[in-house]
């Protein structure tokens, strides 16, 4: 029993915090825009809280604030993910298809090169032995699950309201919305802002789940697996994230001669996503409904 | 009766080739305004650059007054430019009443807060734009089909609905792009009407882009006829139809005249 | 600054910057007929350094599938990375069949092809990995057989090293972007293909079968990959099955500050990027990897178009 909880266990929070990822690139696909970035904004946060998990200057504020000191770095995580997004967003909202997702791949991988030459982010090693609020792993469920219920929550009165319909607006037709008054850049960058926000808490959330954090965290391959939850899934629908990193992540540690393949797996499931069902698994249901 | 659009020396040169070169006319409030010409005349360049899609190479607009040429499309939009494509560009994934409560949001800047925590005035906005846009979806006879997709309406309800989506921009000019496109001639006779009945009950002027050259002259006070990106002459249909240029490069070639 | 020290960078940043340039220009290539990025460009580099290492070296690591395996033949090194080279091709033909053929015919969007690509550079290189194992090949001193490793000629007090590799990527190199000008330029399947790059549909107006220009120049594409992807392997050794793909994205950079699907960009890009690697100064040398990225992404917020590509306005 303990055995099949530590290992389904974190099967089950890793699905949690995947589904995650997933969803923050839903929010600008919600406006039609392919970003590989989040992957760079879950780093950082993983590398905030790690920090503010770890360094010595730090020790009192966190003997005062106890577990409060997860909540913080949430916040500050949130915070510095906004920033950088803001900053990030408003130049490489301006393009468009494959220049925008070129455009993310390069601040991921010139962030993961900067990462490695500052001293305080521990360099290649990275940071080790980030303090843990839980011993057992399931426990974690406690932080991811109920991020993943707000998120899901806010996205369900985001689609429904003024402002998702200017999201989706720009996806069916950029031209037309931007005809129709609507100020393209500033909602594509708001949708962006909220996506790379998600995934900088997601990072915080990570860092002391995985206990050490370092630059294979903000990898190329770990932009394209999210990406693969996405469009499996469903790139249309905040259910197709879910979906596909309940999948993605579950299918290799069930089916155990997959386990070393999982890459592999990705892959696959990239080309055929693509090719035979590019509304994905959320779009079947989508079609049957209507 | 005041002048709302005035374009002055407008020029627009792709990679040398003039779509339109050195265009100027004036519309006046109130107005159903003509612009007819064979393909490539340079008719929907005009149109872009009124409504800021294609950045002018040289020459002003002015829209009630103010310079609006280097202006943004959502600027001049919500200023009260709205139009209408000539190859329909519905938000096709999306309802009906969804395409035509998208300009109104716009025009709102609704606020992403405000609609996910529903605060006061956001459901105040909501309600208010929920209710216009049923409004104009029974105007253009859509009442019914107001939940389905964009998409799926039938080729002469997109075109209704496109002018309903214009609409809903509360503009002061509406451009439409040959909306007459496609139709028999019952459906143009009662478009030609409508055009009539939603300028007169919305206070428009609208510019009319259109082949069909009797629906122009029955519907226009002033037509302008563009010919190689030129404006060959300009003035009440009956002059304009008289002009040996206009018969020479246009009505000659059509059989429409 | 001496003189002898401009010349040694200038040198070490031609001949990688030359290597540069012929794997872009295996992204140009593709681009420049169906407008999208091919990223398993980066894989099947990884791949043909992997086949001309088996292939002149005769083994297989020690931690992969196939460890312990040894071929019964070894071929010389210029043999080597010619049926390297081809059989890039090869798996250059394979990826236009897997990954993009059937969205091309369905015309679905670029985007959709830039993912399903992803996935190819996924399979192929997490498949290497799976027969070749993860870690660093490098090829013995002797590949190039009795040539000595360098030579030095003096410059005033100082010397400059002409390494002998510098010196066959630097020629390999060159005579591969000679080969591919004659071919575009004077050969008739090279006018065809810059009339396909012009214009798809009257391509095929003119009778020129698309389909198999579409995998001959996948196949031509696969081949400078796979030769750029040995003449690195070569000189810096192969580090790991993710080899490719760093230097993939990094020659992404290449394209885009040339000018997406431009021929001329793609080598000028390759020249700069390799040039100004070399010329950066020793203690900022951690920064090497970013050097490239960071040029990429500044160049697209700044001029996406690129150095000598035009701007294309959006038709409405």
């Amino acid at each position: 029993m303990e055995d099949f909880i530590a290992r389904y266990g974190f099967l089950f929070v890793t699905i949690l915090q995947q589904a995650l990822l997933g969803l923050s690139l839903y929010f600008p696909l919600m406006t039609g825009q392919l970003s590989l970035a989040s992957i760079g904004f879950y780093a950082l946060g993983g590398y905030v809280a790690a920090i503010m998990g770890t360094h010595p200057e730090l020790a009192p504020l966190r003997e005062t604030l106890g577990f409060f000191l997860y909540p913080l770095e949430w916040l500050v995580a949130l915070a510095a993910s906004t920033l950088l997004g803001v900053a990030l967003g408003y130049p490489a909202l301006r393009l468009r298809g494959i220049y925008l997702a070129l455009a993310t791949i390069a601040f991921v991988l010139t962030l993961g090169v900067v990462v490695l030459s500052l001293p305080i982010a521990g360099g290649a090693v990275g940071i080790f032995a980030i303090p843990q609020p839980f011993e057992d792993r399931l426990a974690y469920a406690w932080f991811f699950g109920p991020l993943l219920a707000l998120t899901v929550f806010f996205l369900w009165r985001l689609e429904r309201s003024g402002t998702g319909r200017l999201f989706f607006s720009i996806r069916e037709d950029e031209l037309a919305a931007a005809a129709m008054g609507v100020n393209v850049t500033a909602r594509k960058v708001q949708a962006f802002v909220i996506g790379c926000a998600l995934a900088g808490v997601v990072g915080a959330m990570s860092a002391p789940l995985l206990n050490t954090w370092n630059a294979r965290q903000g990898t190329f391959d770990a932009a394209v697996a999210c990406l693969a939850y996405v469009l499996i899934g469903g790139a249309r629908s905040k259910w197709g994230a879910l979906l596909g990193a309940a999948l993605l992540v579950s299918l290799p540690e069930l089916l155990r001669p997959l386990k070393d393949s999982r890459m592999i797996l990705n892959g696959l499931v990239l080309v055929l996503a693509c090719v035979y069902m590019p509304q994905g698994i959320a779009g079947l249901f989508a079609r049957r409904r209507s | 009766m005041t002048v709302v659009l005035a374009v002055d020396d407008l020029t627009k040169a792709f990679s040398g080739l003039m779509a339109v070169s050195d265009l100027s006319f004036e519309v006046r409030q109130g107005e159903i305004f003509g612009l007819i010409g064979p393909n490539g005349a340079g008719k929907t360049t005009l149109f872009n650059m009124l409504t800021g899609l294609t950045r002018p190479t040289a020459g002003t607009v002015q829209f009630l007054g103010q310079n609006i040429t280097q202006q943004s499309p959502a600027a001049i939009a919500r200023m009260g430019m709205a139009r209408t494509f000539q190859n329909i560009r519905l938000f096709n994934c999306m309802s009906v009443l969804d395409n035509v409560l998208v300009p109104m949001h716009a025009r709102d800047d609704v606020s992403l807060w405000g609609g996910v925590f529903g605060t006061a005035r956001s459901r105040r906005q909501e309600r208010e734009a929920q209710a216009r846009a049923r409004e104009l979806v029974a105007l253009v006879g859509l009442a019914d089909r107001a939940e389905a997709s964009a998409g799926s309406l039938p080729y002469g309800a997109r075109r209704r609905l496109e002018i309903a989506r214009a609409l809903a921009l509360s503009p002061k000019v509406l451009l439409l792009d040959e909306p007459a496109a496609g139709m028999n001639q019952t459906e143009k006779k009662d478009l030609s009407g409508f055009i009539r009945e939603i300028r007169d009950r919305f206070d428009l002027t609208v510019l009319l882009i259109e082949h069909n050259v009797p629906m122009v002259m029955g519907l226009c006070r002033s037509v302008a006829v563009l010919n190689f990106g030129q404006l060959i002459a300009k003035g009440a249909p009956e002059e304009v139809q008289a002009d040996p240029a206009v018969i020479e490069a246009y009505l000659g070639v059509s059989d429409n005249a | 600054m001496s003189l002898a020290w401009f010349l040694q960078n200038l040198l070490n940043g031609l001949s990688i910057g030359s290597v540069y340039a012929v794997f872009a220009l295996g992204y140009t290539l593709v681009f420049s007929i169906l407008g999208i990025i091919n990223f398993a460009h980066g894989a099947v580099f990884t791949l043909g350094a992997y086949l001309t290492y088996v292939l002149a070296v005769g083994e297989f690591g020690l931690n992969g599938m196939l460890a312990g395996v040894t071929l019964p033949f070894k071929l010389p090194f210029a043999l080597a990375l010619l049926v390297g080279a081809a059989l890039s091709g090869l798996a250059g033909v394979a990826v236009e069949r897997m990954a993009f053929r059937p969205l091309r015919k369905r015309g679905a969007d670029a985007l959709l092809a830039l993912v399903s690509s992803l996935g190819v550079a996924l399979i192929l290189v997490n498949f290497i990995q799976y027969l070749f194992g993860a870690e660093i090949y490098s090829f013995p001193p002797d590949i190039l057989g009795d040539l000595p490793p360098a030579m030095l000629f003096q410059v005033g007090e100082e010397f400059v090293a002409v390494r002998t590799i510098q010196a066959v990527l630097f020629g390999v190199s060159l005579l591969m972007l000679l080969l591919l000008v004659w071919f575009i330029q004077f050969t008739k399947r090279g006018k065809a293909l810059r009339a396909m790059a012009e214009n798809p549909e009257t391509a095929s107006l003119l009778g020129i079968n698309v389909d198999t220009f579409v995998l001959g120049t996948f196949f031509i594409s696969g081949v400078l990959g796979g030769l750029s992807g040995t003449l690195i392997g070569v000189s810096f050794g192969l580090a790991g099955p993710y080899f490719g793909v760093s230097y993939g994205l990094k020659t992404l950079a290449v394209i885009v500050l040339g000018g997406l699907g431009s021929i001329p960009g793609a080598v000028l890009g390759g020249l700069v990027i390799g040039l100004a690697e070399a010329f950066l100064p020793p203690d900022l040398s951690s920064f090497k990897e970013a050097v490239a990225y960071a040029l990429l992404f500044i160049v697209l917020l700044v001029r996406p178009q690129g150095l000598l590509g035009h701007n294309a306005e959006e038709k409405v």
